[in-house]
């Protein structure tokens, strides 16, 4: 059966291609139109997958939308008129996008596709989560935890998977949304909700949570596991542009402007106390939701998805605090993987239960660099491209790569890579000043060789998943917090990726490489993209960012961009 | 000076008085810049004449430096202006959201892609000529409007500089394609040329008369959600103020993916 998921209109748009079981493709739309968090119609995504894939619209079986539009609608409305007659600018604001497009997406998907009508399906947002987090991850049999922003109803929602098979067990309704919660602090706190909250994340390392009672009272927990949401000092109940209401600005004092100063030190550290204050709050109510979901589904492996999923801190703090003792989050927990979750779940459901499925599915899933867009002579075979690697990591520090096909999800694993020196005591500002651009308090993740990452990082047991894909926060043993400062954020964990030889041998090899030159087989790394961009997509893309930025190399497959011809 | 160019200096001068406005504004500059910048270094990669790559790659150039000249100055004034923004967030302005900030195009930031008509590939697409052309009408309009952003900001020295050093760059970029363009016609494409000029500027109009037909339609349809919002709404409205949401766990209303039997389920929007 071939199935395109889509998904749009949330954060991260995006097309995934299933075929037969086997994810054949997926990217979001962000890489192509270079708009970060890009929530338009996937189209370009799409015509990729077919591209990639050699099919013709008309040889798809079906293509699957992430969400049930009318049932969305429905919550809308209901949310407007509840909020009656505060709604009054948000209420056109709502229907005219709704009456507009929204409403009509069947017949948007069908045109712009060149699909009929009736092969265009609808599957329910936490189901296409769901899907995307068990159908695809090792484990067989799992409870399946989901905490999203609000898809038709749900917030947040119970499964336990089993096979190929999913049953919902639960589900927490809109408007108690713990991740649009965390979205409205992080728009409080000045950053861009729907992708400047993983930023609250690494400020909440800054401060203490002094601000925590407050925010419990807020978010009451019930005995059977649940939880619900204080909405009066919110207004992401009808409101999908100012999440935060007068309430939390009588409470907390004015919102930060977004670009001005941050207040982090003593005497005022309210913005670091306040993101460490909601980042503790997410991180005991996920505790509360692991725990009541642990007494339905007694079993050792959870699989996590859901906006909140891309929360390091909160994953770790689940897997060594929670019930579960191993932890499967998908590569692109949020939006975007909704579209590769609902071509699981239709190819799932019309395969039925004894299906052979790819587990887990590959993560390099997108567009690979067309080096041709580069001219240019070739380097020598693979020990070329290595050694040039290393010459730019020995002489300016750091260098970029881009090789073979493009990672699903947010985060470079290593084929969209931006790789620098951690030893440097000022690694992070060159790289900073360089290319990223990004807040000073920010920090940047270690790739280490799998056999060697004990030596590092205290690795906790049941995270092999999470650790090869960035998404849980380690604490950083105490020499590698003395040599490798650039890598080891002020709290002392890192955000390590672990690199398996069979995985990835490329990347392998330059770390051990890398070790014989420099005694550690560690390097920085972290996507190659400027901030505000998304990662880049292709040569051309990687071109333009070493043209623009202050990288003194990259490397594009086996080609060579450098500022000195004669380091070739 | 024409009605439309007396109110864009009348929207320009209250843009720049206007802090949170006007950093928005030098942000919105920055990104446009730099679209334009990507766009126009990315067609020199495919231009087979040696002459017109040489000057789309120093007119990328222009652009890349332009855009850090605006991203540069307003990180300046947002260091040192923090609080007028907050007061602006404070008091519920939605700068983010004003149409109005985006001086060169008239445009909200996202509906912008380089030179408010371009797009990535697009050389591919028309050809040199149709490009070139399309560039020429493009930077002529830059220039005029830089030179109108240089008079109303004589009052802060740093950004009145950047737009001097704009619009010195941009004097260049307006001749180098008004002399590619001649060169074209001087080899007989006279007629090519013509009518890719003639189709830039069409374009540029009928861009500028389907975009306030968007607003039009918008503001309009706005107004009348609004007026159903007050009427028909209302008392379902007051009645459904009363109405609470229930917290806790609700049964889900989907089956489990079986064979067969959620294929059903998914054949429906709701």
């Amino acid at each position: 059966m071939r199935v395109l998921g889509l998904s749009a209109f949330g954060r991260d748009a995006a097309a995934a291609l299933v075929v037969d079981g086997r994810v054949v493709a997926a990217s979001a739309e962000e890489r192509f139109t270079r708009v970060h968090h890009d929530p338009a119609f996937p189209r370009r995504a799409a015509r990729w997958c077919l591209r990639e894939a050699g099919l013709q619209p008309r040889e798809l079986d079906a293509v699957v939308f992430h969400v049930k539009p009318l049932r969305q609608f429905e919550r809308v409305l209901a949310c407007q008129l509840r909020a009656f007659p505060r709604s009054i600018t948000t209420f056109p604001k709502s229907l005219f996008t709704w009456l507009g497009d929204r409403l009509w997406i069947r017949g948007r998907i069908a045109g712009d596709l060149g699909v009929p009508p009736e092969k265009v399906l609808f599957c329910e947002h936490h189901a296409a989560h769901a899907a995307a987090a068990f159908l695809p991850s090792p484990f067989e049999e799992a409870a399946v935890l989901i905490v999203d922003g609000a898809g038709e109803w749900a917030c947040t929602s119970l499964w336990r998977g089993a096979g190929t098979t999913l049953q919902p067990l639960g589900e927490v309704h809109f408007p108690h949304s713990l991740s649009l919660l965390y979205s409205a602090v992080t728009e409080f706190l000045g950053f861009p909700p729907g992708g400047g909250e993983q930023r609250v994340m690494e400020l909440a390392a800054l401060g203490a949570p002094r601000f925590l009672p407050w925010l419990t009272e807020l978010v009451r927990r019930e005995d059977d596991g649940s939880y619900r949401v204080d909405q009066k000092p919110f207004r992401f109940a009808f409101d999908g542009e100012r999440l935060y209401g007068q309430a939390l600005c009588d409470r907390l004092g004015s919102p930060r402007a977004p670009g001005a100063p941050l207040r982090t030190a003593t005497p005022d550290a309210r913005d670091a106390d306040l993101a460490a204050s909601v980042q503790r709050l997410a991180e005991e109510a996920l505790l509360h939701l692991a725990a009541g979901l642990y007494k339905r589904v007694p079993t050792e492996a959870l699989c996590f998805g859901g906006e909140l999923a891309l929360n390091p801190r909160a994953c770790a703090r689940l897997l060594r605090d929670g019930p579960f003792r191993k932890l499967f989050i998908p590569p692109a927990a949020g939006d975007d993987g909704a579209a590769l979750g609902a071509a699981l779940w239709v190819d799932a459901a019309a395969a039925g239960a004894g299906a052979p499925r790819e587990r887990p599915a590959p993560v390099f899933l997108g567009e690979a660099p067309d080096v041709t867009e580069l001219g240019g002579a070739p380097l020598a075979g693979e020990r070329a491209v290595l050694t040039a690697l290393l010459e730019h990591l020995q002489r300016d520090g750091m260098v970029g790569w881009v090789r073979g096909r493009g990672e699903w999800g947010p985060r470079s694993l290593g084929h969209r890579a931006l790789l620098a020196d951690p030893r440097r005591e000022d690694g992070r500002a060159r790289v900073n000043v360089a290319v990223k651009r990004r807040e000073s308090f920010r920090p940047f993740s270690p790739v280490v060789p799998a056999e060697r990452a004990a030596e590092f990082f205290d690795l906790p047991a049941g995270a092999e998943w999470p650790l090869r894909w960035m998404q849980i926060a380690v604490p950083a043993r105490p020499r590698t917090r003395e040599m490798l400062r650039a890598i080891v954020h002020i709290d002392g964990h890192s955000r390590p990726q672990l690199v398996h030889a069979a995985e990835d041998p490329a990347l392998h090899r330059l770390l051990v490489e890398w070790d014989k030159h420099s005694g550690v087989p560690v390097l920085l790394h972290t996507s190659l993209n400027q901030r505000g961009d998304p990662l880049v997509r292709g040569a051309e893309d990687a071109r333009a960012l070493w043209e623009r930025s202050g990288l003194p190399a990259v490397v594009v497959e086996d080609r060579l961009l450098t500022r000195e011809p004669a380091a070739r | 000076m024409n009605p439309g160019d007396l109110l864009l200096r009348a929207r320009s001068r209250a843009v720049w008085a206007d802090p949170a406005r006007t950093l928005l504004t030098l942000e919105s500059f920055a990104r446009t810049e730099a679209d334009g910048g990507r766009d126009i270094a990315s067609a020199a990669r495919r231009v087979g004449d040696p002459e017109l790559r040489r000057h789309l790659e120093r007119h990328a150039g222009d652009e890349l430096r332009h855009a850090a000249l605006f991203r540069r100055r307003a990180e300046e004034l947002r260091a040192a202006g923090g609080a007028s923004m907050a007061a602006a967030s404070a008091a519920g302005t939605d700068v983010a959201g004003d149409a109005a900030y985006d001086l060169s195009r008239g445009r909200p930031a996202h509906e912008v892609d380089t030179h408010g008509f371009l797009s990535i590939g697009l050389l591919d697409e028309l050809g040199e000529v149709p490009y070139v052309a399309m560039l020429h009408v493009a930077e002529e309009r830059a220039a005029k409007l830089f030179k109108l952003h240089a008079d109303l900001t004589r009052a802060d020295a740093t950004t009145h500089g950047i737009f001097e050093t704009i619009l010195r760059d941009e004097h260049y970029h307006v001749a180098w394609t008004r002399a590619m363009l001649d060169g074209w016609r001087a080899h007989g494409r006279r007629d090519e040329v013509k009518r890719a000029l003639k189709d830039a500027r069409q374009n540029r109009l009928l861009g500028a008369w389907k975009r306030l037909g968007v607003r039009a339609g918008g503001n309009f349809g706005r107004v009348a959600l609004v007026a159903l919002y007050c009427t028909v709404l209302l008392p379902f409205g007051l009645l459904a103020r009363g109405g609470r949401d229930k917290p806790g766990w609700r049964a889900p209303r989907r089956t489990a993916t079986r064979a067969g039997d959620s294929l059903a389920a998914v054949r429906t929007q709701i």
